[in-house]
């Protein structure tokens, strides 16, 4: 004779109903970090970026894919005179090209010189925190 | 068809990832403890200073020039070496990782799927000094070696841009007359001297000699091989793991002290230090080593006469990973070099042969339920260690005497930038 073998606890109590749909946990990197061999984490410090569509908060923290051309329009990691910065890449008409930061209250900057200048990635995701945690604990001090 | 591609001044071009205004400014990075440089920008060369040489000796003509110095960031280059090394193989069906900034590709049969072997090529470099703002250089060429040259002829004129594909007869002939023999891969110091001496200065007259001659003259098959490999015959295979990882062929443990070192209970804490984290390292790729060395060093800028390095080799009856093992022979290898009244400066544990952990030859007499206690305590070890910090759980005798003191082979590096890249508390800031 056989006998099946049932592979859960079965209490007193009726089984779970769930026990065949159990998914996998739900991995945020593959969301953030599709490409993980080319895409760096970085802290965002200065609130030219507030109040826009973006998101970007002093603080925080931001995907930056360097794999990928900067389309017009992309918020982008760029070095400019030997310094990174964030800001909106944006094109207005054929070859006038603009680093625009979100928060009007910061200057433009048009982009005179390009051998001074270069898209270093593209941001592709913000992590912000609504409620002081873990993202605030990281602040390098110095 | 094989290609060698090699980062440029890989160490300094990390740092440059991440801090921009280091661009064509001189720059160098400092071995462990500040001792050596072992990474100089284009422009760091240009100012004579050379590989090797001892921090304190060229401090002032640094500090004249301005030159930026760090300390070395091996979790920054792990990673980012990491990265680079993914990207090849994503691209090519075989890399062999030579070392942390050097890779072979066998790129037999990626014609037909790429067309063009340089175009490929130049993809590739363009495509890593985007993903990773590393530059490199790409040799291309029929042999190993002729790839291996090639990448430096590509690296020494900018009017390649970085690539040299070696696919003509004429072409490979100019490359060997461009190299001076000391620079062929596998020619060390001791050959150079003696094909010198035989009128024999460039890789083209060295090809041009026959495989009896190189045979007798070169050290047997090793000699024929490298003169066949010259010759455009390929002799070496490309030897990617089997496995498919990127793991290493031989794991190393060396530190310059911060302050030099002579009791015997000083020196086998700093081997068994470094034995430590290698079988650490060992057993995070999952390999066992049957070769141990263990080497110490005198200071070789003092008055005493050379050899300043002595080292021994033990070849284990078992390989193994055990951090217990491993302790035990290191213990024993030192005791033959070690010298009562001697100071050291610097010393190390080598890792060789490695194999495959659990496919290692086993002892006919071991006890199979002690091997596998003990594996247990290793991975229980390393997981306290991953979870609380690195060294809060280690063997005694791999501390100091005094445990309050500074530890002075774990020691000072003073111009450290942040792990960028592996680290919370270390991300770039950018300014918004």
């Amino acid at each position: 004779m056989w006998l099946l073998l049932f592979d859960s606890l079965v209490p007193a109590g009726f089984p779970s109903p769930a026990e065949d749909h159990r998914g996998v946990k739900l991995d945020l990197n593959r969301l953030l970090l599709p490409h993980p061999d080319s895409t760096y984490l970085v802290r965002v410090m200065g609130d030219s970026m507030t109040g826009g569509e973006s998101g970007i908060r002093d603080g925080a923290l931001l995907a930056v894919d360097c794999q990928l051309e900067a389309q017009p329009d992309d918020v982008v990691v760029a070095m400019l005179e030997g310094g990174f910065t964030v800001k909106r890449l944006v094109k207005r008409g054929p070859e006038a090209w603009f680093l625009v930061p979100d928060n009007p209250c910061y200057p433009e900057v048009r982009i005179t010189e390009p051998d001074l200048f270069t898209v270093w990635g593209v941001v592709t995701h913000v992590v912000t925190e609504t409620r002081r945690g873990r993202l605030s604990s990281h602040v390098r001090v110095s | 068809m094989f290609a060698l591609v090699d980062c440029n001044n890989f160490y300094v071009s990390c740092e440059r990832a991440f801090q921009p205004r280091l661009e064509g400014k001189p720059v160098v990075v400092l071995s462990n403890n500040d001792g050596c440089l072992i990474s100089r920008s284009a422009e760091a060369k240009a100012l004579g200073l050379r590989m090797g040489e001892p921090y304190f000796k060229v401090k002032d003509l640094i500090q004249r020039h301005e030159v930026r110095v760090f300390s070395s960031n091996y979790a920054l280059y792990g990673d980012m070496s990491a990265r680079v090394m993914h990207y090849l193989s994503s691209v090519v069906p075989e890399v062999e990782v030579y070392s942390i900034d050097e890779a072979f590709l066998d790129l037999h049969g990626m014609g037909r799927y790429h067309g063009d072997l340089a175009t490929l090529a130049a993809t590739m470099r363009y495509q890593i000094r985007k993903r990773t703002h590393i530059p490199v250089c790409i040799g291309i060429a029929p042999t190993k070696t002729l790839a291996k040259l090639a990448n430096r002829l590509a690296k020494k004129s900018p009017l390649l841009n970085g690539v040299l594909h070696l696919d003509t007869p004429e072409r490979v002939q100019w490359a060997l007359e461009q190299t001076p023999v000391e620079d062929v891969w596998g020619i060390g110091g001791q050959y150079t001297q003696k094909l010198y001496s035989q009128g024999i200065s460039t890789a083209a007259q060295l090809a041009a000699m026959s495989e009896g001659w190189a045979r007798k003259q070169l050290g047997g098959v090793v000699g024929a091989r490298l003169v066949r490999e010259l010759q455009g015959t390929p002799c070496h295979g490309l030897a990617p793991s089997e496995d498919g990882s990127l793991s290493r062929k031989s794991i190393a443990c060396t530190r310059t002290f911060a302050q030099p070192v002579s009791a015997f209970t000083d020196v086998v804490a700093a081997v068994a230090y470094f034995a430590s984290r290698a079988a650490e390292k060992l057993r995070r790729q999952q390999s066992a080593a049957n070769t141990l060395t263990v080497f110490i060093s005198k200071n070789r800028f003092g008055t005493e006469p050379p050899p300043h390095t002595r080292s021994s080799v033990l070849t284990l009856p078992v390989a193994t990973s055990d951090t217990v093992e491993l302790l035990r022979y290191t213990r024993t290898a030192l005791k033959r070099i070690w010298e009562p009244g001697a100071v050291y400066r610097k010393a190390g544990v080598i890792l060789d042969g490695l194999e495959t952990a659990g496919q290692q030859q086993l002892l006919l007499f071991e006890s199979n339920e002690q091997a596998e206690r003990r594996a247990k305590l290793m991975s229980d070890l390393d997981r306290l260690n991953e979870r609380f910090g690195k060294n809060t759980v280690q063997f005694a005798v791999a501390l100091p005497a005094n445990i309050h003191a500074q530890v002075p082979w774990v020691g000072q590096s003073q111009w450290r930038t942040p792990a960028y890249t592996t680290c919370w508390d270390d991300l770039l800031f950018i300014r918004a």
